[in-house]
């Protein structure tokens, strides 16, 4: 037996002691990412079935809401024959358990009925919401990655303390201040004292600005936080000396072995703003009067559009799934060591299982 | 490690270097007035326990020192002043001309880059060779670190390798340029003591064939006594003495090297405890722990298990002090974890205390089993909880497992004070205002409160510096004696062993190879494991030669 080949036998690999490493990755990330996309399709279940709920669980019928009356009363308006209409055409006639697995089948197949408030369908509004939100979230993240970049670097490169914890407690400003008000200062420095972009509509690329920025400086402070302590993390850690001796200039360790390694915590946090695009713009859609998904999900509230406020939490549902699911896939990407996260997770749970029956068995607990 | 080059000029000249560590509300002097020289082809080794400012002069040799330090005096490496250098001087220097080989295998290599390119990026960034040339390099280099397999290996990443591997890519790291002095801070502490010798005697190998000089950081006096030509010894920031290294440990002048030297436990010192007389009494009483073909294994993730303890038979008796050795992955943590009754065999018997496995399984045995049978674990930091003050701690078994009244518990926990030499008002202290020996003795304290029949103790001194280490070994003699335990001591350190334990099993993936008299044992190793792990401790080369 070599030298080298012993070791490996007497250290083993941490965590798992006699695997060779590399063997199982292929098939690891196969059946992770099917895992996963089963864990997707219950969680999505999951939504459907509230949002089915929602109109069962509102107080009073659900029919006499939609018309606009409320406990009787004026609900009256509507005569008996349109309510049993509308009844049948929602369904509620129906047995409730056949509404469910009806509404099952319906959100399978995109079908989510007519809006109640435009008479459209609702899918053809959502189509046309939707892509004025997406293209709202993306450059909103886009701008609020860059402008975190810019607070962490200027945080742990700037030649002095003092320097670096001014630009660390400026990045906070922006976290601090509400976005309806940071919106409608920018509303009126940009667009009515300068008149450099326009103040509402969803046309041009200049209307795009100001809103995602408004957005942007709303997260990019948090991740900005979360860069920042990240890479004074990594700058702390033995790898980042054992690159310093090397003779590379610390801008360098920052950015190539600093950068990826503190990207990690501050990439779930950007995972979590991209899940969130879909319900998280409702405000600065409503100031800069786009016609999105925020701004649907307002009016549906406003006019009690059952089927609309169902297919938006759907949406909503489905969109954070899928983004996880990415976020969760890309992870392995930024970081090797995660080669098959159900077996990280379950080592996690084993040790933190031991540390509890060690700190029980310390204490003279008996669990 | 060879005789010192004669030229000159030595390689690096630290005179009067004071360093100052600058905080809020004041300002720590780690380093105080230290000159100490280099020759060409030399290797000196700074000992010292913690704080005394060997790791603060390594940093500042490679102008690696933190934002916060404030360095005056002289380091002159090779006739350039480093001290008040500009940053883009000392660049140019560090890994070029002097080299770092870091303290922890395990957190020196970044997690997120192949190996290769790791060592790569040493060639890359002095200009000495780019793209595919770099890489062809980086593969020779690390197969003269004594990566097998290297060009294989290329794309590994770090926790892919085992931590001999890795120390052996830092290695590779810090030889790459060809440098004249290399700084290794602690290199193979955190190593297996096997692994440890086959690293060390591989640097030494390196060393002397390039002639570079190694400025070797370490607390271990063994390495140092081994390893080095010349020791200097620190303490607080001071030189308190610089003596070649053959005479290190046996005539050292200053009384703090003697203590020192004392303290370090090695193959010959005089152990602590004595083996009780072999009577008919004795041998009758029944086993404290008695485990036979005792069996855990645990699944691997993509199927398939491994086997961490494989059939081990063990036996403590009244009175004994049993040590378990092995490296890591021996299984010996498993076997200790499993007599405390944190986890279950999944084969064998085990009878602790007079309990079957069905009797302590259930609450009342589970409770009669934590009382008789109680751990102290490696990491005093981590196993009292912050929050806690030192009474908390120490009466929280006597609150679990016993009757006992307030007051009746505080007199109980003034004596337990008292039995580990703190003083009384240590009880109110949290366990930031202790120190780690302290803390140590806390968590010894907590263990005896229930007046237990055995204790495990699972690598107890393993994160002490040695003076330190040598206290808290004597108090468990001690305790051992006055309160009649029984010790089941696990531990890496063949040399701690030897000190504290009347028999010893010696175990190596999960089973046991050799057990017996730890005199005996150690004297005529029977296994060939034994025998090389015997042959790694540290200290050893230089009694050969006395």
């Amino acid at each position: 037996m070599t030298a080298a080949a012993a070791e490996t036998v007497s250290e083993g690999s941490p965590g798992n002691p006699a695997a060779p490493p590399g063997v199982r990755r292929s098939s690891g990330t196969l059946h992770y990412i099917l895992r996963r996309l089963g864990q997707a399709v219950v969680v999505l279940w999951g939504a459907v079935t509230l949002s089915f709920l929602i109109i069962h669980l509102v107080p009073g019928d659900p029919v006499r809401i939609m018309t606009g009356g409320g406990e009787g009363g004026e609900g009256a308006a509507l005569d008996s024959a349109a309510e049993a209409q509308l009844r049948e055409q929602l369904g509620l006639d129906q047995p409730i358990l056949i509404q469910y697995f009806d509404f099952l089948w319906r959100a399978a197949t995109f079908d989510f009925g007519m809006s109640y408030s435009t008479g459209q369908p609702v899918s053809s509004a959502i189509a046309t919401a939707l892509p004025v939100t997406i293209e709202l979230g993306i450059a909103s993240i886009i701008a609020s990655v860059l402008l975190a970049l810019l607070f962490a670097l200027g945080s742990v490169l700037l030649p002095t303390q003092t320097l670096r914890s001014g630009f660390q407690s400026a990045s906070l400003l922006g976290t601090a201040m509400p976005s309806f008000w940071v919106g409608i200062l920018l509303l009126q420095l940009f667009s009515f004292q300068l008149g450099w972009f326009p103040a509402f509509g969803s046309a041009s690329w200049q209307a795009l600005v100001l809103p995602s920025l408004t957005l942007a400086l709303l997260t990019a402070g948090t991740l900005g936080q979360i860069l920042t302590r990240g890479l004074n993390e990594a700058l702390a850690e033995s790898y980042a000396d054992t690159a310093r001796a090397k003779g590379i200039s610390e801008l360098r360790v920052v950015l190539r072995h600093a950068l990826r390694n503190a990207s990690l915590p501050a990439f779930t946090m950007v995972g979590m703003m991209v899940g969130g695009i879909l319900s998280g713009t409702t405000i600065v859609e409503t100031i800069y009067g786009r016609q999105g998904i925020g701004m649907y999900f307002v009016q549906a509230i406003q006019a009690q559009d059952f089927p609309l406020i169902q297919a938006l939490v759907i949406l909503s549902g489905a969109f954070f799934v899928i983004v996880t699911l990415i976020v969760d896939l890309a992870y392995r990407w930024i970081d090797p060591r995660v080669v098959a996260p159900q077996e990280h997770s379950s080592t996690k749970k084993r040790s933190t299982a031991k540390t509890t029956a060690t700190k029980a068995a310390e204490k003279g607990g008996t669990r | 490690m060879s005789a010192a080059a004669q030229t000159d000029q030595p390689l690096l000249e630290i005179r009067d270097l004071t360093v100052d560590y600058r905080r809020p509300g004041g300002s720590t002097q780690a380093v105080r007035g230290v000159s100490f020289q280099v020759a060409r082809g030399e290797t000196v080794a700074l000992v010292g326990e913690s704080g005394s400012g060997k790791t603060t002069i390594g940093r500042a040799v490679l102008g690696l020192h933190h934002r916060n330090a404030q360095i005056t005096g002289s380091i002159r490496f090779s006739g350039t002043e480093l001290v008040g250098l500009a940053e883009a001087g000392l660049r140019r220097l560090r890994g070029r001309r002097i080299a770092l080989i870091p303290q922890d295998p395990l957190a020196g290599l970044n997690p997120v880059h192949p190996i290769g390119e790791q060592v790569s990026e040493s060639l890359r960034t002095h200009g000495l060779a780019t793209g595919a040339e770099a890489r062809r390099q980086a593969v020779q280099i690390l197969e003269r670190a004594g990566l097998d397999d290297a060009a294989n290996r290329y794309y590994s990443y770090p926790h892919q390798l085992s931590g001999g591997q890795r120390q052996r890519v830092l290695i590779g790291i810090a030889l790459a340029a060809e440098p004249d002095l290399i700084v290794a801070d602690e290199p193979t502490s955190a190593l297996d003591v096997t692994v440890q010798r086959r690293i060390l005697d591989h640097i030494e190998e390196l060393v002397t064939q390039s002639g570079t000089s190694l400025l070797l950081v370490t607390h271990d006096l063994g390495v140092a006594a081994d390893r080095a030509d010349r020791v200097v010894v620190l303490q607080h920031g001071q030189v308190v003495e610089q003596l070649p290294a053959a005479d290190f440990l046996n005539s050292a002048e200053h009384p703090y090297s003697q203590r020192l030297a004392a303290a370090a436990p090695t193959i010959d010192s005089e152990p602590l405890v004595t083996q009780l007389p072999q009577t008919q009494e004795n041998d009758a009483a029944q086993p404290l722990v008695r485990a036979q073909g005792l069996t855990k294994t645990f699944p691997v993730s993509g199927g398939g298990s491994v086997t961490a303890v494989d059939a081990v038979d063990l036996t403590l008796r009244p009175g004994q002090s049993l040590g378990v050795v092995g490296e890591s992955g021996s299984g010996k943590t498993t076997v200790a974890r499993m007599i405390l009754g944190l986890s279950d065999p999944d084969a064998g018997s085990l009878t602790l205390a007079g309990l079957g496995h069905q009797d302590y399984r259930s609450r009342s045995g589970r409770k009669e089993l934590r009382r008789l049978i109680r751990p102290v674990f490696q990491d005093p930091y981590s196993s009292l909880d912050p929050a806690h003050s030192v009474a908390t701690s120490i009466a929280e078994p006597l609150r679990a497992l016993t009757t006992l009244s307030r007051s009746e518990r505080q007199r109980r926990v003034t004596e337990l004070l008292e039995q580990v030499h703190l003083p009384s008002a240590a009880a109110g202290r949290k366990p930031y205002e202790l120190s780690g020996g302290q803390l140590q003795r806390v968590a010894i304290a907590r263990a005896l409160a229930v007046r237990p029949k055995v204790l495990v103790c699972d690598e107890p001194v393993s994160s002490l510096d040695v003076s330190v280490q040598d206290q808290i070994l004597r108090l468990l003699a001690e305790l051992r004696e006055a309160e009649g335990l029984s010790y089941l001591f696990i531990s890496h350190d063949l040399a701690v062993v030897r000190q504290v334990c009347t028999e010893v099993v010696v175990m190596r993936h999960g089973q046991v190879v050799e057990r017996g008299a730890t005199r005996e044992v150690f004297a005529a190793p029977e296994h060939e494991y034994t025998r090389e792990l015997v042959a790694a401790i540290p200290g050893s080369r230089v009694r050969q030669q006395v």
